[in-house]
């Protein structure tokens, strides 16, 4: 347990040298953010209810769902794994007598925490601001319920980066692909708007997926729009994904492996 | 002239290398317009007006919209300036008897070629599968005048990037302020909505800057929203701020040069 504690607090210390680079992004997050509410805000100028979201409803949802966006980002991730193979540096953690997919997991908990801080602090922020558009949740176990769904969420992100990370083993240029897999992951996890303006078929389907369950759930959630008794099932479903998506990172990681050239040795 | 050349032929020769990735970029934008195509498809459903905007307008304005985002993109160039001063690469160039400045500019022209040829591809896709939906314009007048703003918009943004990568002769964790300042002139060119969703005075205050003129403009052209006149006065103030970046750029490499260290000299 002592050595990925060790890893935690180094990738931690290692990220307080970008502290600046960290409130960099944050003031394009506050641009971000401002100019979902913007839109919003004209759109509901013009009507007062779109697709079963009134004005506070959305507003909500933009403010939560960042929030829990910034809970569960592991920046890049992805990058940080294709570049561990493609560089070599695999090589020193292939000697360790510890696990890399455990090593980076746990060095991806120190590296994001204070891009976490830093940006719930931000949200919160936002949320204070935008108290009176916003629509409260008190229901204490619904809450306890979002939290679970948040932690797993978080992991299943951070699962996810590693598995696309992965295909370094096989192709030498992936940053295209990372990018194509991070805008894909925002529209289908409801990252630009709610899944429910989909069409009906497809919103259906992105509930199978692990995606749904990383921001638009919980926010339907807080929203009141989903029970209590569908945010269990919807924990339920994140877990089978968790147990799934590590399955298949352990399979790829064993093919990979075989790919693996070792440059640099 | 015939250096200048080389430099271009060249870079679009290493890019050809890295096809596989420009396309997968390409895809990842798509994902991008198809959540907004969705997103205002499903807002017009109910109401027919936002701000002066018809649905056929507001996906005009999505679809021709992409297609100039991109067109004028640089991807980036910012980030290869500050490695070439921060990795001391820039050595290499002061020594050579032509100016970094003009030698950046070539290699981005050659840089974009794959780029520009993959969007304008999947942009008469789309416009061909929605042409019921958007406004087409043939005016050859418009499109002349558009496609000459268009070609001085690459070059604003270019020197734009260029301008701001050269913060790396002071900072040297720059991609946070890159992030932000991106965004920032991402918003400023009305990018991510139609500008006249905010307040009028926010537009007022936009056509002071140049950003406004690499895309809001061209695309009011498009929609006959402003007058061919109108559009030759935005060409106007255009060719003003290339002028004006230019010599900006001229006065910040000159202070900056000072401030080189040159590492690995």
């Amino acid at each position: 347990m002592r050595k990925y504690l060790f890893l935690i607090k180094t990738a931690w210390q290692r990220q307080l040298v970008y502290r600046a680079t960290v409130y960099g992004y944050r003031l394009g997050n506050i641009f971000d953010v401002l100019f979902q509410v913007t839109i919003w805000t004209a759109v509901y100028k013009s009507t007062s209810v779109v697709y079963g979201y009134n004005y506070n409803e959305m507003i909500t949802y933009v403010m939560i769902g960042w929030l829990i966006n910034f809970m569960t980002a592991n920046y890049g991730i992805e990058d940080v794994v294709s570049r561990n193979i493609q560089n070599g540096e695999l090589n020193v953690y292939l000697t360790r007598p510890l696990s890399y997919l455990r090593s980076i997991i746990t060095m991806s908990i120190g590296r994001t925490s204070i891009a976490l801080i830093s940006g719930v602090a931000l949200q919160l922020l936002f949320i204070f601001i935008f108290q009176n558009h916003m629509v409260a949740q008190t229901d204490l176990s619904i809450i306890l319920v979002i939290f679970i769904i948040v932690i797993l969420g978080y992991f299943v992100r951070l699962l996810l980066s590693i598995l696309f990370g992965l295909i370094a083993f096989w192709a030498t240029d992936v940053s295209g692909l990372n990018s194509f897999f991070a805008t894909f992951i925002r529209l289908l996890s409801g990252g630009y708007a709610p899944l429910s303006l989909l069409p009906a078929m497809l919103y259906k389907l992105s509930l199978f997926f692990p995606f749904a369950y990383i921001v638009f759930f919980p926010t339907q959630l807080y929203l009141g729009k989903l029970d209590l008794m569908d945010g269990i099932k919807g924990v339920g479903v994140e877990l089978l994904w968790l147990v799934l998506l590590y399955v298949i990172i352990k399979i790829v990681w064993n093919k990979g492996l075989k790919k693996y050239e070792g440059v640099g040795i | 002239m015939k250096k200048y050349w080389k430099i271009i032929t060249n870079e679009f020769q290493r890019h050809l290398a890295y096809r596989a990735n420009i396309v997968s970029y390409s895809f990842g934008h798509l994902f991008e317009i198809i959540s907004q195509i969705v997103i205002w498809t499903v807002i017009f459903q109910g109401t027919s007006m936002i701000k002066g905007y018809t649905y056929p307008e507001m996906m005009t304005y999505v679809i021709i919209g992409w297609f100039i985002l991109f067109a004028t993109s640089n991807y980036g160039f910012e980030e290869r300036i500050a490695k070439d001063i921060h990795q001391g690469t820039l050595s290499n160039m002061i020594v050579k008897p032509m100016s970094y400045v003009r030698y950046i500019i070539a290699v981005s022209m050659g840089r974009v070629v794959i780029a520009l040829i993959t969007v304008a591809v999947i942009e008469t896709v789309l416009i061909f599968l929605l042409r019921n939906k958007i406004i087409i314009n043939l005016d050859p007048a418009t499109l002349l005048l558009m496609l000459f703003m268009l070609l001085v918009a690459f070059f604003i943004k270019l020197l734009f990037s260029i301008l701001i990568g050269l913060i790396a002769f002071w900072i040297i964790e720059i991609s946070g302020t890159y992030f932000s300042l991106n965004i920032f002139s991402k918003f400023m060119s009305g990018a991510y909505f139609p500008m006249n969703l905010l307040p009028a005075v926010f537009v007022n205050i936009s056509l002071f800057f140049p950003f406004i003129y690499t895309f809001f403009i061209p695309l009011q052209l498009y929609l006959k929203k402003i007058t061919l006149i109108e559009g030759l006065r935005g060409l106007g103030v255009e060719l003003l701020w290339l002028f004006l970046l230019y010599l900006l750029i001229k006065l910040v490499w000159h202070f900056g040069l000072k401030k080189y260290e040159a590492a690995g000299v």
